[in-house]
């Protein structure tokens, strides 16, 4: 247990003293930028170290950085630090202390014991060529590498309430920052009544413990939609949003597969601003190919089998196509791209109905089951998120409103291919079957964070729920 | 302005209560996570987990050496083991050439229950449920670390998880052992001589 208590308390203050080095100094961003920032240099010190078959000193060289990066923090920070450490050492024991001293642990469940079996061969640095086929694949990088840092032979069973606590400090962060200049008890009488809605329910608190990448994915995907948004809001981007953004791409393209999809559809509303800078295009994009090509080439993944190149070819080749939007011929289809994509996605999945009614039928009627019925343990959520979404402003949306309703439609039709694309590939498209533990169900855990702090924006921001019609026609 | 005289404010409000009371109440649901966990090492995790992939991992925790054969094909006669898995938790060598040892009318199943360790299940084909039951039979007074396993079918049982599931009626399915070298040897006979 104190193994544990040290490793997430350096894995927590680490990241969040190298996050204020790098400029984010505010209390509750700090903890998920130091989450994705451990995750970041988890990921990249392992794949290096990986090739040279030294995979044993990508541990060592991770904690010795954050160490590092702990102490020069402190020494030149000074009082400032303090909160955010307070903040983050906070979270951290407690989420150890719910694990191993209170005995919380997450429903069981199949895909957590195949996450907890890549975490052992990492534990035990073993052959990752073991993991090149699609059931690794499918299991996610960086949530599994995460959770080998335990002590050995164990799983560092407190790392998925401390990622649900980062999850969290998000939410408040994105609150505070999408909600500047409304009035106080608009925002916490909205949020009383959106938390009371979600944790009423069984799966957002079944995310506190249950082993598996969708929260981290999730921390990633909403760190990039609020920033993306507000700086659609700002009509600028400054290196730390930027920073920010790559840092949950980063996190979303490593811990599930379908997490570049999603990390695509959220960066959209920005990259298609004729505003943004192309080498800010290029950051951004890049650390998402980077970031699912180096796990594909450490996972020797079939992937990159099939295509008979090396794998540092075929990293070259993705995160080069990848730097193409970013060049001036692509600059009309760019600043169209959110409605392309959106019509895009669309269109495939009425076609998919239409061509294969047969075998998305059950699929549809699992959706409502899960979702409507109960089956999938979110209760009435969805029934609610629809309701506070009408509610919502509806017309002359905000910039940043309008960006976070594009980014929830786009989430929602691209959790709808990938879920077809997933059964799609062996020649039976799918929208999943009835029960909580069905990939399209779980997927929702990703981007319910995002679909909330999107309602509460359009709930704060309509003056006729409050009252204020006149004020507002003015 | 008065939020109080707006009937989106109270439809809002009515709403949301209404769908918290339900979710909390009515909606049937069961418990988010669970407590009382003692265990954190992954190879006991998976043992006392019963996962349906989880056969090697077993056999690995218990002996220094496992060797594994007659597995057969799960798309054919046979069951599933995970190559991942028998990678990963270091299982010494398996043969899946030939499917398992058909022993119905070879021994009485109440012989070798006596030696039955653990009880899990396997994906396999050809019946209407996709699992089967797979049990793992060795001999605990063997005090041998270095084992070898041979793939056996014997006569069909109730699906091990319809049974943890009430209100399902439970399904009989294709069972298969994974069996101890040396009790085949002793209570069947020899293994190649069929």
């Amino acid at each position: 247990m104190v193994t544990e208590f040290a490793v997430l308390l350096l894995i927590s203050l680490g990241g969040i003293a190298i996050a204020w080095q790098l400029g984010v100094k505010n209390l509750w961003l700090s903890v998920p930028v130091g989450l994705m920032i451990a995750v970041f240099i988890r990921d990249v010190l392992f794949s290096t170290m990986n090739m040279v078959n030294q995979r044993w000193i990508g541990a060592f060289s991770f904690f010795s950085i954050l160490a590092a990066g702990l102490v020069i923090s402190a020494w030149q920070a000074g009082r400032g630090l303090y909160k955010n450490l307070l903040l983050g050492a906070g979270i951290a024991i407690l989420a150890v202390i719910s694990t191993r001293v209170l005995g919380f642990t997450g429903t069981p469940h199949g895909d957590s014991l195949w996450i907890l079996t890549f975490s052992h061969l990492f534990d035990i640095n073993g052959n990752i060529g073991y993991l090149n086929g699609h059931t690794a694949i499918k299991r996610g990088f960086s949530y599994p590498l995460l959770l080998a840092l335990g002590p050995s032979g164990q799983y560092l069973s407190g790392m998925t309430p401390y990622i649900f606590g980062a999850l969290g400090c998000l939410v408040i962060w994105a609150v505070r920052e999408l909600t500047v200049g409304a009035a106080k008890k608009r925002v916490l009488w909205i949020s009383a009544a959106l938390f009371a809605m979600t944790f009423s329910t069984v799966m957002p608190v079944r995310a506190i413990f249950y082993i598996n990448g969708h929260t981290l994915t999730a921390v990633g995907m909403l760190a990039a939609a609020v920033t993306v948004a507000v700086a659609v809001r700002e009509y600028h981007i400054t290196r730390d949003q930027v920073l920010v953004i790559c840092l949950g791409v980063f996190t979303a393209s490593t811990s599930r597969v379908e997490g570049i999809l999603m990390a695509a559809v959220i960066v959209l509303p920005l990259l298609a601003q004729p505003w943004i800078r192309r080498r800010e295009i290029m950051w951004i994009i890049t650390s998402g190919t980077f970031g699912l090509t180096m796990w594909l080439a450490t996972y020797h993944s079939y992937i990159i089998n099939a295509t008979h190149l090396p794998w540092y070819v075929f990293m070259a080749i993705v995160i080069g196509l990848g730097l193409l939007p970013a060049l001036k011929i692509f600059d009309w289809i760019r600043t169209r791209s959110t409605v392309i994509a959106m019509v895009f996605m669309a269109l495939i999945f009425i076609a998919a109905e239409v061509k294969f009614p047969k075998a998305l039928h059950k699929g549809n009627q699992a959706i409502y089951d899960n979702l409507m019925g109960g089956s999938g343990r979110w209760g009435w959520f969805f029934v609610g998120l629809v309701i506070v979404f009408l509610l919502g402003r509806m017309r002359r949306l905000s910039p940043e409103h309008k960006a976070l309703v594009q980014i929830c439609v786009s989430i929602v039709l691209a959790s709808f291919l990938v879920k077809m694309l997933d059964g799609g590939q062996f020649g039976h498209p799918t929208l999943g079957r009835t029960g909580w533990s069905d990939s399209l169900n779980r997927m929702w855990l990703q981007s319910f964070a995002i679909f909330l702090v999107t309602a509460l924006v359009g709930l704060v921001q309509n003056d006729k729920i409050w009252g204020a019609e006149d004020k507002a026609k003015a | 302005m008065n939020t109080l005289k707006s009937w989106r404010f109270w439809l809002l409000n009515v709403g949301v209560l209404a769908i918290t009371v339900i979710n909390a109440f009515i909606i049937n649901h069961d418990l988010p996570f669970i407590g009382h966990n003692k265990t954190f090492g992954v190879n006991r995790v998976i043992e006392h987990s019963h996962w349906v992939e989880g056969a090697p991992v077993v056999l690995t925790n218990h002996f220094s050496q496992v060797d594994i054969n007659h597995t057969g094909d799960r798309f054919g006669d046979g069951f599933s083991l995970e190559q991942e898995l028998i990678d990963i938790f270091k299982v010494h060598s398996i043969d899946r050439s030939q499917n398992p040892i058909d022993i119905r009318n070879k021994i009485a199943l109440s012989k070798l229950l006596h030696f039955r360790r653990y009880e899990t299940i396997t994906h396999c084909s050809g019946q209407s449920s996709k699992y089967c039951n797979l049990w793992l039979v060795w001999d605990a007074q063997n005090s041998a670390p270095y084992r070898t396993f041979i793939g056996v079918r014997v006569a069909d049982s109730e699906l091990i998880s319809d049974k943890l599931q009430p209100n399902l009626q439970t399904r009989m399915v294709k069972t298969y052992m994974l069996l101890d070298s040396n009790i085949y040897r002793n209570l069947i006979g020899d293994p190649n001589g069929n």
